[in-house]
């Protein structure tokens, strides 16, 4: 890796973003692109490569590069899945900029679910579903969640109802985030007084639906001295893919790691950082079991200790480890992986405001994950 | 308490898993098994994921496991399942066959106060229509 280009992040952009949005998702992601270029100082026609993720954006990266006006040798290239395939894209971007083939690189990804089926919509054209596990109300994703959660809480002796503390921790920060979706504070007994939703989980657990879209711009640090932000630098990153099938991966697999058990520490040791090292970590919350688990898979902590870490209030403001400043999945949006990235920038650059910035954050975190695959992304200060 | 929970059924004309459907039919619980090394595969798949030996059989095992996981649908959240919550979906370890986890309802909802993780559980047969046996679990 010692070969390989250095990389900036020198400009994010991102859209409003709400339940429904009456923007499709080539829209969403033109304006984010846009406001990414405006935010660096750069122009569209300044950018030789856009990339972003494999399962949904390649169709509409047509409409997308003639809306801005793309030259028609412009490097394309998508890696991964919803989520943890755009916070891939700077490693591809590295790839392509030591290779020459690239300067001034584009990463996109946005949704509009609504006009793609929903979210239960991919599981259920999967036919190992279909007819193995709708017919026994296995779906949709809470249900398989749920179900490791409950299996989690039993292997390490944890009070399910603590799970609350997840989607609190998420909220106490999103309260602070004026683009975040859901902004109420809520106490635990709030929590507790929902009703389950799918044992242990509650509504409450779950994150949220959204559509909107969010662009990032790398570049190398000699051409981001020149541009308008201080530049973000990406210290390193990893993408582990399991040899597990999709429809394996959340039921018939029998077990509840996550790959983040690889991505975590390939990322540290390409980065030069240990998790001591982290001040600002962003973590996927999809579901709440899924940064605790994150947590411990990643390396912050050992197993069965990840929900001691939202309990004890230092995922929260002014805690040792802050998580998902901007209020994550479950109070920000669902603009996954790629939303966090954006935070991330915002933060290191001292940007973020005084209710949420993180004092002195010069090393931050991203995990993101997709089944079988996850991405850690490490960005430091520059 | 309806079973199955909703108005989704299997498709057993579907290839991948006709043997499996052709055993429920007969009562028979039917599973994939490497022809080189033994391994029991769920769900199907080209490759052996232990040997990857492209030659499967489905064998017969015997209806009876214990719970790796469960989790109670309280909210339904598949259509034409409204009037079936509160019903447990488990995820079954198969006594005699190690890396199978099966997905199914516990045949009846008052036993959901059983459900623990390790409960030793047996598999019964429903039979839905001529061609649809669906397994349902129920804790010993």
């Amino acid at each position: 890796m010692s070969n390989a280009a250095e990389l900036a992040i020198v400009g994010i952009g991102a859209t409003e973003t709400a339940a429904a949005l009456p923007d499709d998702a080539t829209r969403l992601c033109v304006r984010a692109a846009l406001a990414a270029c405006e935010d660096a100082g750069l122009r569209p026609t300044d950018i030789d490569a856009v990339l972003s993720e494999a399962h949904d954006m390649p169709e509409i990266f047509p409409d997308i590069l003639a809306s801005l006006g793309m030259s028609p040798d412009t490097c394309t290239a998508h890696v991964g899945l919803i989520g943890s395939g755009a916070v891939a894209t700077p490693l591809i971007a590295r790839a392509l900029m030591s290779a020459g083939m690239a300067s001034t690189v584009l990463c996109v990804y946005g949704l509009n679910l609504s006009q793609s089926g929903g979210f239960g919509a991919f599981h259920e054209a999967d036919p190992f579903k279909a007819n193995l596990e709708m017919p026994f109300g296995f779906f949709p994703q809470a249900v398989y969640m749920a179900a490791m959660a409950q299996r989690y809480c039993h292997d390490h002796g944890v009070d399910p109802d603590d799970l609350g503390y997840v989607p609190l921790s998420s909220r106490t920060w999103g309260a602070l985030n004026p683009t975040a979706e859901r902004r109420t504070p809520f106490t635990i007994e709030d929590y507790l007084a929902k009703p389950y939703l799918s044992d242990p989980f509650r509504a409450l657990d779950c994150c949220l639906v959204s559509e909107g879209a969010c662009a990032f711009i790398v570049t190398t640090p000699e051409r981001a001295r020149d541009l308008r932000q201080r530049p973000v630098s990406v210290l390193g990153g990893a993408r582990a893919v399991e040899p597990e099938t999709e429809h394996e991966y959340f039921g018939v697999r029998g077990s509840y790691n996550l790959p983040a058990r690889y991505s975590g520490p390939a990322a540290f040791k390409e980065a030069g950082v240990c998790a001591s090292d982290v001040d600002v970590a962003y973590l996927y919350d999809c579901f709440s079991i899924i940064p605790v688990m994150q947590y411990e898979n990643i390396g912050f902590c050992a197993p069965g200790e990840g929900l001691d870490a939202f309990k004890s209030g230092s995922t929260r403001p002014g805690g040792r480890m802050p998580v998902n400043t901007h209020g994550g999945l479950m109070s920000h949006s669902y603009v996954p992986g790629i939303n966090s990235v954006y935070e991330a920038v915002v933060q290191l650059r001292g940007a973020a405001g005084d209710a949420r910035q993180v004092p002195d954050a010069e090393v931050a975190l991203v995990g993101a994950w997709a089944a079988q695959e996850h991405t850690t992304l490490i960005l430091g200060r520059s | 308490m309806s079973r199955p929970i909703s108005p989704l059924l299997p498709r057993t004309d579907w290839s991948v898993a006709q043997p499996f459907w052709e055993g429920t039919a007969r009562g028979e619980f039917r599973f994939p098994r490497c022809t080189d090394c033994g391994r029991y595969q769920w769900y199907p798949r080209v490759l052996c994921r232990v040997c990857m030996s492209p030659d499967f059989s489905w064998e017969p095992v015997a209806p009876h496991g214990s719970i790796y996981s469960f989790t109670v649908v309280r909210r339904p959240m598949l259509a034409g399942a409204e009037e079936s919550v509160p019903f447990a979906v488990v995820l079954l370890h198969l006594d005699e066959a190690p890396g199978v986890t099966f997905i199914t309802n516990l045949w009846d909802d008052s036993q959901i106060g059983q459900l623990a993780i390790g409960a030793a559980t047996s598999i019964v047969f429903h039979e839905v229509t001529p061609e649809v046996c669906m397994p349902y679990a129920v804790i010993d």
